[in-house]
C-alpha cells in the first residue's frame, strides 16, 4: 500500500511538472511577446517591416533628447521611405558613410535651441546608415546620428527645423541622465519605438512634434546604456545586466584582467540564461539524459550541442544584423521558438514510438518465463541495479521480483524527467549485462546507443536554438568597436555557461534520482499488476506529454512569427 | 517516514523546476512594461486646415463612436488630406472610416457613399466611383459631392457627352463651387476653352477658402498655359500661391513658366523643392527632363531612377499610383512596361488622356501604325493640347505622312511653344527635318 501511495504521489508530481512546463513556457513567450509589443508598436501587424505612415515618399524624423550634466545629447533618427531612398540613391550607394556623415551634419545644422538662454551648437559624434528592404523589394534607409551640444544648466528649448517641407512623422522625446526633468512638454518614451513602428489606428494622426521645452535640475539616476541601433531587432529579452555588460565590453579597454572578468561574466550570464524562461525544456532535456549508464556521456553530448547550436545561432543573427538586413524580430525569435518546439515534439514522438513498442513487448513477453524484455521498460542505468541482475536471472520468479526495484525506479525517474527518452535506458542494461542469456545483438546495441545520444543531441539542439538576445547584443557591441573576435569568444563563453547550468542540473538530478531509487528499492511486496501496468504506461504518458509540450511551444511561437 | 522523505525529495526537485521558471518569468516580465501611451498629436506634414479638422473629428469620435456622419466626415478629411499632400497612404484610413460609418448606419448613409465614391475616384477606380455616386444620389439628389464625383468619373471614363449633361444638370439643381470647376474642365475638354475661362473666372470671385482660391487660379493658369499665354499663366499661378504657398500644382505651373521664360535656375529650384516635398512620378520626370534639356545628363538619370522606383512600386501594388506619370516614364523607363500599363488602362477607360498615352507608348515601341488610331482618338473631343498634337505629329512623321505631320507639329508649337522642356525643341527639330 505504501508503494501504491508512492507511485501515486510520483504520478501526481509528474503530471504537475508536465503541466507546469507548458505554463512556464507560455510565460516565457508572453514575456518575449510583451517587449515585442512595446518595442514594435501598439498596433497589431506592426511587427513586420517598418511601415511608413505617410506613404512611400515620407521622411520621418525622431529626436531623442538626453539632458546630461554639461551637455545635451540628441539621438537623431531618420527613416526614409522607398522614394526618398531612391532619391538619395546614387550618393548613398557611392559613399554610404560619407552620405550619412553629410546628412547628419545637415541635421545638426537644422537644429536650434538654447540652454539657460545661450544658443546651442550641435556637433556630430557618430553617424550610421543602413538600408532595410521595403515595399516591392526597394530599399529604405535608416539614418542614425549621435549629436551633442554643450549646455549650461538651465531651461532648455529645442527646435528641429530639418526637412520642414517633407511629409513625415516627427517625434521628440526627452530624458535626463544624472539630471532630472522638472517639466517637459514631450514624452520620455518614443511612441514609434524610434521610428520602427507607427501606430495606424483610425483615430491617430502622425505625430508632428517640432519643439521641446524642458526645465531641469541637477541630480538624478544615471540613464541606462543608450539604445544602440541593434537593440531594435532584438526582443527586449536583453535585460539590464546584459545591456550593462554589452556597454562595458564596448567601452572598457581590453586588458588581460578585463578579458578574464568579461569571460567569467559571459559564462555567468549564459548560465542565468539557461535558467531564464524558455529553457524549462532544456532543463527537462537535462533530466532526460540523466538516465542510463551512459548518462554522463549523454549530458556531455547535450552540453556540447547546446553550446555549439547557441554559438552558431548567435553568430548567424549577429551577421544578419551587421549586414544591415533587418528581419522582423517576431519572425526570427518566433520562428526559432517554433522550430525548437518542433524538435521537442519530434524527440517526444521518437520517445513515444519506443515507449509504445516497449509497452507492447512488455505485455507479450510477460507470459514467457524468462521475461527478459519485460524488465526493459523500467528505467535502469543506476549502478545499484546491476547487483540485482545476475541473481535474478537464475529463476523466472526472481525475474519477476527484480521488477520491483525497477518499477519504483521508473516511477522516480519519470517524476524527475518528464521529457525522458524512456525507451532507451532499458536496452542499455542489456548491453552491459555480460551474463545475460538473451543478449541482444551488437547491431542493436549500437543502434540504441546512437539513438540515445541522438536524442540528447536533438534536445540540445532545441535548447540552444533560440539565441540569447544579450549574447547578440554583446557580439554586436564588440563588433561595433572593432573587437568582433572578442565578441565571438564571449558568445562561446555564453554557450559554455548555458551548457554548464544544464550539465549541473543533469548531474544533480542524476544524483537525486539515484538516491531516491536506492531508497525505493529497499521496499518490497507491492501489488504486481498495478506496478506492471503503471511501469509500462508511464513512459507512454511522459513521452506523450513531451510531444504535447513540443506542439504547445510551437503553436505558441507561431503567432509571434507571423503576427 | 520513508514516504515523507521520498515526498520531500520529489518536492525539492519540483519546487526547483517550477520556482526557477516562475522567478525568471517574473523577473523578466517586470522589465517589459509597455511604454505609457502618450496623447496623439495631429498633423505632420499636414495641411494645417485639414489637419486641424481631422484632429477635431478624431477627438469627437473618440467620445462619440456611434456618430455615422462623423466617421464619414473623417473619411472625407483623409481623402482631402491625401489630395493636398499628394500622399496615398491616407486612402486605407479613409476607406476604414467610411466602412465604420456604414457599419454604424447601414441604410441611407449618403455621406459615407459619396465619400466612398470620392475615394474610389482618387484611387482611379472610376467605375466604382460612378456606381457609388449614383447610389448616393438616389438617397439625396442634391448632394454636391456625389454630383462632383459623378462628373469626375464620367470624364475619366471618357464618357464626355454624359459628363456634359451631368454637370449641366448639377449646375441647375445645386450650383456650387465644386460643380463650377468641373463644368469648366468639361468645357475645356470639349474644345471650348473660352467658356471654361469664363466659368472659372466666375468661380474665382465666389471662392473664399484659400484651398479653393488656389485651386481655381491654378486651373486658370493651366488654361492660359495650354494656349501658350505665359503672362496670364504666370499671374494665375502667382495668385494661387498667394492663397496657398504650398499648393503643389501651382508650384509645378510656375516652374514651367519660369523654364519657358528662360530662367532655368529658378525653374530647377522650384522643381527641386517640388520633388523634395512630393517626389511624385510626374514631378520627378519633369525635373529630369529639365536637367536633360540643359545637358545635365547625370542629374537627369538620377531623377529617371526615382521614376523607375515608382514604376516598381506601382507594379507591386497592382494599381498605378500616378498613371500619367508612369506613362511619361515611357520616354525614360521601361518601354514595354509602359505599353502594358497603357493597354491595361485603355481596357478600363477610354478617355482622351489614356488614348494619347497609349498612342505614345505604341510609338516608342515602334508600332506607329497602331498608334495613329489612338492618337486620333485623343483628338476626338476637340480638346487642343500641344503635347497631344506633338505626339500625333511625330507618329505621322514616322509613318511618312509628311503633310499631316508638318501640320500637327506646327499646330503644337503654335498652341504652346514651350509645352515641354524636352519635347518642344524636338518638335522644332522634327519640323525642320520635314521642310
Amino acid at each position: 500500500m505504501k508503494r501504491l501511495g508512492a507511485s501515486l504521489t510520483l504520478l501526481a508530481g509528474l503530471l504537475l511538472i508536465t503541466l507546469a512546463q507548458p505554463t512556464s513556457a507560455s510565460t516565457t513567450e508572453a514575456s518575449q511577446a510583451a517587449p515585442a509589443t512595446s518595442a514594435f508598436g501598439n498596433v497589431p501587424g506592426a511587427a513586420t517591416l517598418p511601415q511608413h505612415p505617410l506613404g512611400n515618399f515620407s521622411v520621418n524624423r525622431y529626436d531623442g533628447l538626453v539632458v546630461a550634466p554639461g551637455e545635451l545629447r540628441v539621438d537623431h533618427v531618420q527613416d526614409l521611405a522607398e522614394i526618398p531612398t531612391a532619391q538619395a540613391g546614387p550618393l548613398l550607394n557611392a559613399d554610404r558613410q560619407g552620405w550619412a556623415a553629410e546628412r547628419c551634419a545637415e541635421a545638426a545644422r537644422s537644429m536650434a535651441g538654447t540652454a539657460a538662454q545661450r544658443p546651442l551648437t550641435f556637433t556630430v559624434r557618430s553617424s550610421v546608415v543602413r538600408t532595410v528592404p521595403g515595399q516591392a523589394g526597394l530599399p529604405t534607409a535608416r539614418l542614425e546620428c549621435a549629436l551633442v551640444a554643450s549646455a549650461a544648466e538651465g531651461p532648455i528649448t529645442f527646435r528641429d527645423t530639418g526637412g520642414a517641407a517633407t511629409v513625415g512623422w516627427r517625434e521628440i522625446t526627452a530624458r535626463g541622465d544624472r539630471m532630472t526633468l522638472t517639466s517637459s512638454d514631450v514624452p520620455t518614451t518614443s511612441r514609434s519605438a524610434r521610428l520602427t513602428a507607427y501606430p495606424s489606428d483610425l483615430l491617430s494622426s502622425p505625430l508632428s512634434q517640432w519643439t521641446a521645452n524642458l526645465r531641469v535640475r541637477a541630480g538624478g539616476p544615471a540613464l541606462g546604456p543608450a539604445e544602440t541601433p541593434v537593440t531594435e531587432i532584438l526582443p527586449r529579452g536583453a535585460d539590464k545586466p546584459a545591456r550593462a555588460f554589452a556597454d562595458l565590453v564596448a567601452n572598457e579597454r581590453l586588458t588581460l584582467g578585463f578579458a578574464v572578468t568579461a569571460l567569467l561574466i559571459a559564462i555567468a550570464l549564459g548560465a542565468l540564461h539557461a535558467l531564464a524562461p524558455g529553457h524549462g525544456k532544456t532543463i527537462m532535456a537535462a533530466y532526460a539524459v540523466s538516465q542510463g549508464r551512459r548518462a554522463r556521456r549523454n549530458i556531455l553530448t547535450l552540453g556540447i550541442t547546446v553550446t555549439l547550436t547557441h554559438t552558431a545561432g548567435v553568430l548567424a543573427l549577429g551577421l544578419i544584423v551587421l549586414s544591415g538586413t533587418v528581419l522582423a524580430p517576431g519572425l526570427v525569435f518566433g520562428g526559432l521558438g517554433a522550430a525548437s518546439g518542433l524538435l521537442v515534439a519530434v524527440a517526444g514522438t521518437l520517445m513515444l514510438r519506443r515507449a509504445i513498442r516497449t509497452f507492447k513487448t512488455g505485455t507479450q513477453t510477460h507470459t514467457h518465463a524468462f521475461g527478459h524484455a519485460h524488465a526493459h521498460p523500467h528505467g535502469h542505468g543506476h549502478g545499484h541495479t546491476h547487483s540485482h541482475q545476475p541473481r535474478q536471472r537464475s529463476t523466472p520468479e526472481s525475474v519477476q521480483d527484480s521488477a520491483r526495484p525497477h518499477l519504483s525506479h521508473t516511477s522516480t525517474s519519470t517524476l524527475i524527467r518528464p521529457a525522458a527518452l524512456n525507451g532507451a535506458p532499458s536496452t542499455g542494461l542489456d548491453r552491459r549485462d555480460p551474463d545475460g542469456p538473451e543478449h541482444t545483438g551488437p547491431t542493436e546495441e549500437t543502434h540504441d546507443a546512437s539513438e540515445r545520444s541522438r536524442g540528447a543531441a536533438l534536445m540540445g539542439f532545441a535548447g540552444g536554438m533560440v539565441p540569447s538576445p544579450s549574447a547578440v547584443l554583446v557580439l554586436i557591441g564588440a563588433a561595433a568597436i572593432g573587437r568582433a573576435w572578442f565578441g565571438v569568444v564571449l558568445v562561446l563563453a555564453y554557450g559554455v555557461g548555458l551548457a554548464l547550468t544544464l550539465i549541473l542540473v543533469g548531474l544533480f538530478v542524476m544524483g537525486t534520482g539515484r538516491a531516491l531509487a536506492s531508497r525505493l528499492s529497499d521496499s518490497s511486496a507491492r501489488p504486481r499488476l498495478l506496478r506492471r501496468v503503471s511501469a509500462r504506461a508511464l513512459p507512454v504518458a511522459t513521452s506523450l506529454a513531451v510531444v504535447l509540450l513540443g506542439l504547445g511551444l510551437m503553436l505558441r511561437s507561431l503567432p509571434t512569427a507571423f503576427g | 517516514m520513508l514516504v515523507v522523505r521520498r515526498f520531500a525529495a520529489g518536492a525539492v526537485i519540483f519546487v526547483l523546476a517550477v520556482g526557477l521558471t516562475v522567478l525568471a518569468s517574473v523577473r523578466f516580465s517586470s522589465q517589459f512594461e509597455p511604454a505609457a501611451e502618450s496623447a496623439p498629436v495631429s498633423g505632420a506634414g499636414m495641411d494645417r486646415v485639414t489637419g486641424r479638422s481631422i484632429a477635431r473629428l478624431q477627438e469627437h469620435l473618440r467620445a462619440q463612436p456611434k456618430d455615422a456622419a462623423g466617421w464619414a466626415g473623417l473619411g472625407l478629411a483623409y481623402v482631402e488630406q491625401a489630395r493636398v499632400t499628394a500622399d496615398p497612404s491616407y486612402y486605407p484610413k479613409a476607406s476604414a472610416a467610411f466602412d465604420r460609418s456604414l457599419r454604424v448606419s447601414p441604410t441611407d448613409n449618403e455621406p459615407a457613399l459619396s465619400g466612398q465614391g470620392a475615394l474610389a475616384a482618387a484611387r482611379h477606380d472610376f467605375t466604382a466611383a460612378l456606381r457609388l455616386a449614383d447610389r448616393a444620389l438616389k438617397i439625396n439628389p442634391y448632394g454636391t459631392r456625389a454630383h462632383a464625383v459623378r462628373v469626375d468619373a464620367l470624364v475619366e471614363l471618357g464618357r464626355y457627352e454624359e459628363a456634359d449633361q451631368a454637370v449641366r444638370h448639377a449646375d441647375k439643381i445645386k450650383p456650387a463651387l465644386p460643380i463650377f470647376t468641373r463644368y469648366a474642365y468639361v468645357m475645356e475638354l470639349r474644345g471650348r476653352p473660352g467658356e471654361a475661362q469664363r466659368v472659372l473666372r466666375l468661380a474665382a470671385t465666389s471662392a473664399t477658402d484659400p484651398a479653393d482660391v488656389s485651386y481655381v487660379h491654378t486651373q486658370l493658369g493651366e488654361l492660359a498655359w495650354n494656349r501658350g499665354d505665359l503672362t496670364t499663366a504666370e499671374r494665375e499661378y502667382a495668385a494661387a500661391l498667394r492663397a496657398d504657398p504650398n499648393w503643389l500644382p501651382a508650384i509645378d505651373g510656375r516652374a514651367r513658366v519660369r523654364a519657358a521664360k528662360g530662367d532655368a535656375a529658378a525653374a530647377i529650384r522650384d522643381r527641386q523643392a517640388l520633388v523634395a516635398r512630393a517626389p511624385l512620378p510626374s514631378y520627378v520626370v519633369a525635373l529630369g527632363e529639365l536637367y536633360e534639356a540643359r545637358g545635365m545628363q547625370a542629374q537627369a538619370r538620377e531623377q529617371y531612377g526615382v521614376a523607375a522606383a515608382w514604376a516598381t512600386l506601382a507594379r507591386s501594388n497592382g494599381v498605378p499610383t500616378d498613371f500619367e506619370g508612369a506613362i511619361t516614364a515611357a520616354d525614360h523607363g521601361d518601354r514595354a512596361a509602359a505599353l502594358h500599363a497603357a493597354r491595361t488602362e485603355w481596357g478600363r477607360r477610354k478617355s482622351i488622356h489614356v488614348a494619347d498615352a497609349l498612342a505614345w507608348a505604341l510609338h516608342v515601341n515602334g508600332r506607329d501604325k497602331e498608334a495613329l488610331g489612338y492618337a486620333r482618338q485623343a483628338a476626338r473631343t476637340g480638346y487642343r493640347n500641344a503635347t497631344f498634337l506633338y505626339h500625333l505629329g511625330v507618329i505621322e512623321k514616322s509613318l511618312g505622312h509628311k503633310a499631316a505631320a508638318r501640320r500637327d507639329l506646327k499646330a503644337a508649337l503654335a498652341l504652346n511653344p514651350h509645352f515641354s522642356d524636352l519635347h518642344a525643341p524636338q518638335a522644332r527639330k522634327a519640323l525642320k527635318e520635314l521642310q
